[in-house]
């Protein structure tokens, strides 16, 4: 099922002197496959490893991360 | 294919628990198909088993992380460690539901201990093999 949190990391290492996934791995204590999986929206983050993910890219959350509620039946 | 080292790990495992396992139970079985089987043979066998799992394991194992020593030495993250705890639930499941079936067996079925022993063991197989292979879709295909 493909996560409702989508993310700019792909963009935002291009713009930080095209880090490599495993130099944001290595960055955040997370595995290179991790990230992958982040970036294709197959894995959610813990907050935690959200936020230093932003700090990464000296950017806030929400510049990283975007949620996409879900329309409930009025 | 872009595997993390886990991954190739728990595909090793998988692999060499299903072919010596396997190995192990026909033996068996065809052992108690001819009432040949004995509680010392069946030690034999298990015993067997168990060597070669645990050295085909540290082998391959070995050759795994010589060659990724690094991703050898990297501890599990929090993805790993979901991915294992997902898996290992529904394996918890799957062995419950076995024991039961087997006691359920054993209280209503003139059975031999030797019969019973096999079949929890079968069941340990079946778990684990469960839990690497649910692992495996894991971190294929997320949940």
């Amino acid at each position: 099922m493909p996560s409702q949190i989508s993310n700019e990391i792909r963009r935002l290492r291009f713009e930080h002197n095209e880090m490599t996934q495993q130099a944001l791995a290595d960055a955040i204590g997370l595995t290179r496959q991790t990230v992958i999986a982040i970036e294709k929206n197959r894995y959610s983050p813990s907050l935690e490893a959200a936020f230093k993910i932003a700090e990464v890219f000296g950017v806030t959350l929400g510049e990283v991360f975007q949620y996409r509620a879900t329309e409930f039946p009025g | 294919m872009n595997l993390t080292f886990r991954e190739k790990s728990y595909w090793a495992s998988l692999i060499i628990m299903s072919a010596v396992w396997v190995n192990y139970f026909i033996r068996v079985q065809s052992h108690l198909a001819d009432g040949s089987i004995s509680r010392d043979g069946s030690i034999g066998l298990f015993i067997g088993a168990v060597v070669t799992l645990v050295i085909l394991e540290i082998v391959v194992h070995i050759g795994l992380a010589v060659t990724s020593p690094k991703a050898a030495d990297q501890a599990a993250d929090e993805r790993d460690r979901i991915i294992n705890s997902k898996a290992g639930n529904v394996a918890g499941w799957v062995l419950g539901i076995c024991v039961v079936l087997i006691g359920g067996f054993a209280m209503f079925r003139d059975v031999s201990s030797v019969l019973i022993a096999n079949l929890l063991l079968l069941a340990l197989v079946l778990t684990q093999c469960v839990d690497y292979a649910l692992a495996l879709f894991y971190y294929r295909r997320g949940w």
